[in-house]
């Protein structure tokens, strides 16, 4: 219902007005008094009579027709009478008009009644001398008669009686003048009349006069009378009242039409009304049903029912009795604790019955029990209907069975708990595999560094390097799905430590510059000096990130330059955005491609992948690492130009801000200084970074301006201070650029020279050889390595040092203060026991073993050391209680404890900080990790070492030959962990097992022997790349992959180009295969050791159960010591099983031995 | 009808009727109509009760201003409704102007007082309760002292709507006054046909009355009383008399008109012997 029905305030206030203006109205149309009307008009017509018999009664008196004045009187007093009794009702009638008619009928009355008591009083003179002259004229003659009087006298008086008498009693005064004559003639004859009549002669005379003078007196006054027009005025009395009347009757027909009127409008408004009425019932009718509907609806789909405040049942519809099982007679009257469960607890109901009794509608799932006893589930609506206080008044309750949604709940809660606990047992799964996996990766890459120093054949080299590259590059792919895991479960936490953005950077650029370079890549790093130096944030993420973006740039660019540029794009309160971009000149990426890019395992497609390889994790964990320090990520691309991938990171700001770089260094600000590449992006950069230190900067595009520019300034007398060139350049290059400015004697003084490479070093510095000085600057350039190259430049006029690898652990007083240093390994398995004995004792340090936590206690009590490094998963006690224990030692509140883990998470690292260890690394060990750590935390001290005659020492520089073309030193020495004995010993043996490698390449190409040439360029490839011989390695890969494109492809230039470094690789070791071999050892024992044989064979028994690959060695020290003896064949075939990784055989094989030896010869 | 045509009919009926009285008189015969005096209505019309509470009023001196002086005091009926003074005497022994006038019969008096002022005996009630000479009171003060009494408050409650006023009082009164009539006195027993009521000499007399013109003004049931008349109609009395004071102004005194002056209301010549 969206219109109220029904009728509004205002027909109702109409309604009320006109229910009072009614009898208002009545009451004024019924103000005429017909009665009174009646009434007035028989008293007015009683007036008129009244005074017509007054009038009569007057003349009936004059006349004598009357006796007396009684009835005259009475007639007066009538009219009085009847005139007070009008008046009385004129005065009610309150009209003007009609009061000043009755004035004037009241002024005629009075002076009509003032007539005739004048009219009485004069008639009762007239009557009396009337009726006493026939008297007095009897008398007369009487007397005259006695008296003899004359007779004429006699007879004249009689005349005048008669004629007086008549006079009286006539109209009119026609008599008169006889009557006067007549008076004149007695009177003038009066002295005749005797004596004895004379009084009665002067009374006739007397009354005659007194006759005629009051009978004209009298008619005057009845004459008066009937002239007062009272008649007259009457009627205008009764005409004013009909006058006032009529006007009255018109109102009052007024208020007549009045009524009607209100009367007409009431019955309309009545009938609106009632119309209206009818309306809002059919309305309601209507809504009724709808509502009827509704509930009917409500009710297909609903439980529902009603109940009272007290929760007492008044309605339930049929839904509810089929649900519960009762019938609506039971339900009815009882309390809605019928079907109450003891599921839910009182709080449950006491905060429902808040809710509801507070007006408000309570939601909720509620357990019921049906009448069988068996429950049911409904979702429940409680709506309280409010009376006009807003106090409920009654419940009305709507449920739904949910019954099978609460079952499949349980069953989800169920099934979401074994999901729960299925990815936890993920998640646990991955932090074991994390482990495990870890554990034997250390194992590998551990022994793979310390096999590689080993004497090995040229063959064993290669073999095991590899494994070293695939490991490294396995750990990479394990990192890389262990972090998306972690990130996946959101158990990936930022670190926010102060950190150097520049090492960041160098440490990618690291990473990156040898693929880089083996492609002819370029790589330049654009990072204004304005950028702060010191931030705070995880740089271990930050360098992530960095190097997948820029991995992948290497990866998808053959030609052209990287750059990985930082740009600050916002600073506000200590905290600086930067956005970081890595830009290529790569395939470039389709618009579709670039969307999908940041997904997980996705690249640009699947045929990418064949192609380039890689897990498709790298960008999708970057884009979570950035999501994750609060910045975004995203690429701008086109297909076949390039990429640049971009990222953008807030940092905090360290308060160790470095002293900028010009203040740190003086001498450097304000040089003048001439760069000359043939790149665009290279003057750009190299502009900026040299303007940022303050200095002046030109830029020239090719050697020959640069020379030319060189001169002009010298000849200006402004010379450049510093000149850097790039190496190789269209045209005039860098190193031939340098030899002309060296002989130019128009270029004086000289400036320092910087030679740019992005090519091996030693390349550069033997094309150099005497001839110029100069500093080598490899690229990519980062600030602080451009700052140094000048610094260099400037401090030494020649510094040709292969020391830009600033390597600690070459750094000899560094060395030199933890030298000696007595370091404890906590750790129960037996590599990685080996692998952290070996790498300390080769840095000089003196290392003791304890397999689990109890052992180092036990050693602890006995033995002091300077540090000890911690293995946290242990058999017996574990890393951290030991960590606990040690603690709680007196003595070791404050040795230092490293843990090493393959747990890489923050949050068990976290935990062993927490139980009071001082750091962490992280398994495999990266040695300058761990020795960067142990130098952090082991006092330097001048301690007494005694290296272990067969752990090899810290090889001093001076065993290298002079720089080798086409090898490249020192990434060979990073591959044998700066082992410069096994390198030396690798170069020397590379020298002898390859030279012949060409005319069997070539001999086996002609024989269409394609396999074993394959084999051969592929074998070569590897050791090339690890003696350092990269153009030889490139060139090698360059004809492997000729040859695998079949045997008709075009591998001529390929193998020239081969066959070219190969020679030049061989002339280059011809230095080295004139120095005697370091005296072999004694093979030959004249006497067999043989406790020492026995020893062997324990060990290696307890090896073999173990399948632990420490056999081959046993085997081998076995076969040098039998090796004379008749078991020395027995012994060759235990060796040869172990290299076939047969465990089981080479048991069988050490027990036919030991048996053997038993036996007496 | 106009006037003149009727004057003239009445006239000629009313010749015969003058006539007759003339030549009745004349015969001193015993013909009794229209005889110029009535006899005095033999019953009243007053209701009894309120005529009983007028007769307590009449005689209730606290009607006036110190409660010594009543109606009665100056006419009272036990006394022919007369004091016997020349003039009254009054409140504080106040003497009044004119002989008080008797209280029976005066119901058949047109108009009340020598000069008429009242018109009826209501009107006249009131007048010597607030006269100063008189009774000195006034209404209010009257009201008051009967209201004190239980019995006026209830008799007054039954016979009067209002209860104690003015108007009740005055009417009460003069209810009263108008049961005192002196009816049925021989000469009415004569004058409704009992010849032998009167002597020969009385009847004798009351033919002289007429003859005379007595009966000229002294007519009607009280033989007067209903008519004003000169004092010396066809000679000048009171410039005979001499001496004159307002009071003898008559009438004059209350209409203002000169005609009026010595008029005074004909005296009934009932019950004077």
């Amino acid at each position: 219902m969206n219109s109220k029905p029904g009728i509004g305030v205002i027909p109702w206030f109409v309604l009320g007005t006109l229910m009072v203006l009614l009898p208002f109205l009545f009451f004024k149309s019924n103000s005429i008094d017909y009665e009174s009307r009646a009434q007035f008009l028989h008293d007015i017509a009683r007036l008129k009579e009244l005074n017509v018999t007054l009038n009569e009664d007057m003349i009936k008196t004059r006349f004598g027709l009357l006796p007396n004045y009684d009835k005259l009187v009475t007639a007066g007093i009538a009219v009085t009478t009847a005139s007070t009794i009008l008046q009385k009702r004129i005065a009610l009638e309150n009209n003007r008009p009609l009061n000043q008619a009755w004035d004037i009928y009241i002024n005629h009355l009075t002076a009509k009644q003032s007539l005739i008591e004048n009219f009485k009083s004069h008639n009762a003179i007239l009557r009396n001398s009337v009726r006493y002259l026939p008297l007095i004229t009897r008398e007369f003659e009487l007397e005259n008669q006695q008296a003899s009087g004359s007779r004429e006298h006699a007879k004249a008086i009689r005349s005048l009686l008669e004629k007086t008498l008549i006079l009286n009693l006539d109209q009119g005064f026609e008599h008169l003048v006889g009557i006067e004559g007549l008076l004149k003639t007695i009177k003038a004859g009066s002295q005749d009349i005797p004596n004895r009549a004379r009084p009665a002669y002067e009374d006739i005379i007397l009354h005659s006069q007194t006759i005629l003078t009051f009978k004209k007196a009298v008619d005057e006054l009845i004459n008066g009378v009937y002239v007062i027009p009272i008649k007259a005025s009457i009627e205008n009395v009764l005409a004013t009242y009909f006058t006032k009347f009529n006007a009255h009757q018109k109102t009052v027909d007024m208020y007549r039409t009045g009524v009607f009127v209100v009367a007409a409008f009431l019955i309309i408004l009545v009938t609106f009304v009632l119309y209206r009425l009818s309306v809002a019932r059919n309305r309601l009718d209507e809504s009724v049903t709808k509502l009827n509907f509704q509930k009917f609806a409500l009710d297909q789909h609903a439980i529902v029912s009603i109940a009272d405040v007290k929760g007492n049942i008044s309605y339930v519809n049929e839904k509810f009795c089929a649900i519960s099982g009762y019938t609506s007679d039971e339900l009815i009257g009882r309390n809605h604790r019928i079907v109450k469960s003891d599921e839910h607890d009182k709080a449950t109901f006491k905060g429902m019955w808040k809710t509801i009794s507070g007006g408000k509608v309570w939601h909720g799932e509620i357990k019921n029990v049906a009448k069988d006893g068996s429950h049911y589930w409904v979702r429940s609506t409680i709506v309280p209907f409010l009376n006009k206080n807003n106090k409920p008044f009654q419940y009305v309750s709507i449920r739904t069975d949910i019954t099978n949604h609460k079952n499949m709940e349980v069953d989800l809660v169920h099934t979401k708990d074994l999901a729960v606990k299925a990815n936890q047992s993920k998640s646990e799964f991955l932090a074991n595999m994390s482990h495990e996996i870890r554990t034997p990766m250390n194992a590998i890459i551990g022994l793979s560094h310390l096999a590689l120093q080993t004497d090995l054949s040229v063959k064993q080299y290669d073999y095991v390097s590899k494994i070293l590259s695939s490991s490294t590059t396995l750990l990479q792919i394990i990192n890389d799905i262990l972090d998306f895991s972690k990130i996946e479960a959101g158990k990936l936490s930022m670190e926010r430590i102060p950190f150097k953005i520049d090492t960041v950077i160098d440490q990618v650029c690291s990473v990156i510059s040898q693929k880089a370079d083996e492609k002819g890549i370029d790589v330049y790093i654009s990072r204004p000096p304005g950028i702060p130096m010191h931030l705070i944030g995880d740089p271990l993420r930050l360098g992530q990130i960095l190097t997948n973006l820029a991995n992948n740039a290497v990866k998808f660019t053959d030609t052209g330059d990287i750059v990985i540029a930082l740009e600050e794009t916002n600073r506000f309160l200590g905290h600086v955005q930067l956005r970081i971009s890595v830009k290529d000149t790569g395939i470039g990426l389709s618009d579709a491609a670039q969307k999908k890019l940041f997904s997980s395992f996705s690249q640009a497609d699947t045929s990418t992948t064949r192609k380039y390889g890689g897990t498709g994790l790298g960008l999708a964990i970057s884009k979570s690492l950035v999501e994750l320090m609060g910045g975004t990520i995203g690429v701008d691309s086109e297909q076949g130009t390039g990429s640049t991938f971009y990222f953008t990171t807030d940092f905090e700001i360290s308060e160790e801000q470095a002293v900028p770089a010009a203040g740190k260094n003086l001498g450097i600000k304000g040089l003048k200084v001439l760069v000359t590449d043939d790149k665009e992006v290279a003057r750009t950069i190299f502009s900026l970074i040299l303007k940022g230190f303050g200095m002046t900067v030109k830029t020239v595009k090719t050697a020959d301006k640069a020379v030319q520019e060189l001169q002009s300034a010298c000849h200006k007398g402004v010379p450049y201070d510093v000149a850097i060139f790039d190496w190789k350049m269209p045209g005039l290059d860098g190193i031939e650029a340098s030899r002309i400015i060296a002989l130019e004697p128009l270029i004086s003084p000289k400036p320092h020279f910087i030679l740019v490479t992005a090519h091996g070093r030693e390349e550069a510095l033997k094309e150099a050889k005497g001839m110029a000085s100069f500093e080598i600057l490899t690229k990519p350039i980062s600030p602080s390595t451009m700052f140094d190259a000048v610094q260099h430049a400037m401090d030494t006029a020649f510094y040709a040092k292969v020391n830009t690898h600033h390597d600690l652990l070459s750094d000899d007083t560094a060395l030199q203060s933890i030298l000696g240093a007595k370091i404890l390994i906590v750790e129960d398995t037996p590599m990685n026991q080996q692998v952290a004995q070996e790498f300390l004792e080769n840095f000089g340090l003196i290392t003791t073993i304890a397999n689990e936590g109890a052992e180092a206690l036990e050693i602890l009590k006995t033995h002091d050391f300077d540090a000890i490094l911690m293995d946290i998963q242990m058999p017996v006690m574990d890393g951290i209680e030991a960590t606990k224990a040690i603690r709680k030692m007196k003595k070791y509140k404050g040795l230092p404890i490293i843990a090493m883990t393959a747990h890489a998470m923050k949050e068990e690292r976290d935990r062993c900080l927490r139980v009071g260890m001082n750091d962490h690394i992280a398994k495999p060990i990266d040695p300058d990790i761990l020795f960067r750590t142990l130098l952090k935390w082991i006092k330097p001290a001048q301690r007494d070492h005694t290296p272990k005659p067969n752990i090899r020492k810290f090889t001093p520089p001076d065993l290298l030959p002079a720089p080798i073309d086409g090898i490249n030193f020192e990434v060979g020495l990073r591959h044998t962990s700066n082992n410069q004995t096994l390198y030396v010993d690798l170069l020397r043996q590379f020298k002898i097992t390859q030279a012949d490698c060409v005319s069997d390449l070539i001999h086996e190409l002609h024989t269409e022997n394609s396999p074993a040439a394959l084999r051969r360029i592929h074998t070569l490839k590897g050791i090339a790349g690890m003696i350092g011989a990269e153009r030889l390695a490139l060139t090698a890969t360059t004809l492997d992959l000729k040859l695998q494109a079949g045997p008709d492809s075009d591998y001529a230039t390929a193998l020239t180009e081969f066959s070219a470094q190969m020679d030049r690789v061989l002339n280059g070791l011809q230095v080295l295969i004139e120095e005697p071999r370091p005296p072999a050892q004694e093979t030959t024992l004249t006497k067999v050791d043989l406790s020492q044989v026995q020893t062997h064979i324990d060990q290696l028994m307890g090896l073999l159960q173990n399948a632990d690959l420490d056999s081959l060695q046993i085997a081998h020290e076995l076969s040098t010591n039998l090796n004379a003896t008749p078991h020395g064949d027995m012994v060759k075939v235990l060796v040869t099983n172990l290299e076939q990784f047969d465990f089981a055989k080479a048991e069988r094989t050490l027990n036919d031995l030991t048996e053997r030896l038993s036996k007496p010869p | 009808m106009d006037i003149k045509s009727r004057y003239i009919v009445i006239l000629g009926l009313t010749f015969a009727a003058v006539s007759g009285p003339f030549y009745e008189a004349s015969a001193a015969g015993l013909n009794l109509k229209n005889e110029p005096i009535s006899p005095i209505p033999l019953k009243h019309n007053e209701n009894p009760r309120i005529a009983n509470l007028g007769r307590l009023l009449f005689n209730d001196t606290r009607l006036s201003a110190n409660n010594t002086i009543s109606c009665a005091t100056c006419h009272d009926p036990k006394t022919g409704g007369v004091d016997g003074l020349p003039v009254s005497i009054g409140i504080y022994g106040s003497v009044g102007t004119i002989n008080a006038p008797t209280v029976y019969n005066s119901s058949l008096n047109f108009v009340q007082f020598w000069d008429g002022r009242a018109a009826n005996l209501e009107d006249q009630a009131g007048a010597p309760i607030q006269n100063p000479i008189e009774m000195n009171s006034n209404w209010d003060d009257v009201i008051g002292k009967l209201k004190a009494d239980a019995d006026y408050r209830v008799a007054f409650g039954e016979l009067y709507p209002n209860g104690i006023t003015r108007e009740a009082i005055s009417n009460a009164i003069a209810t009263f006054e108008r049961t005192l009539t002196t009816p049925n006195a021989r000469f009415d027993q004569f004058l409704r046909g009992d010849k032998t009521a009167i002597s020969t000499e009385e009847l004798d007399g009351y033919l002289l009355f007429k003859s005379y013109g007595c009966s000229s003004c002294h007519q009607g049931a009280a033989v007067g009383g209903n008519m004003f008349e000169k004092m010396g109609a066809l000679r000048d009395y009171f410039s005979d008399r001499g001496n004159i004071t307002n009071a003898d102004l008559g009438r004059f005194n209350v209409t203002g008109q000169q005609e009026h002056k010595f008029e005074f209301k004909v005296p009934s010549l009932r019950n004077i012997a």
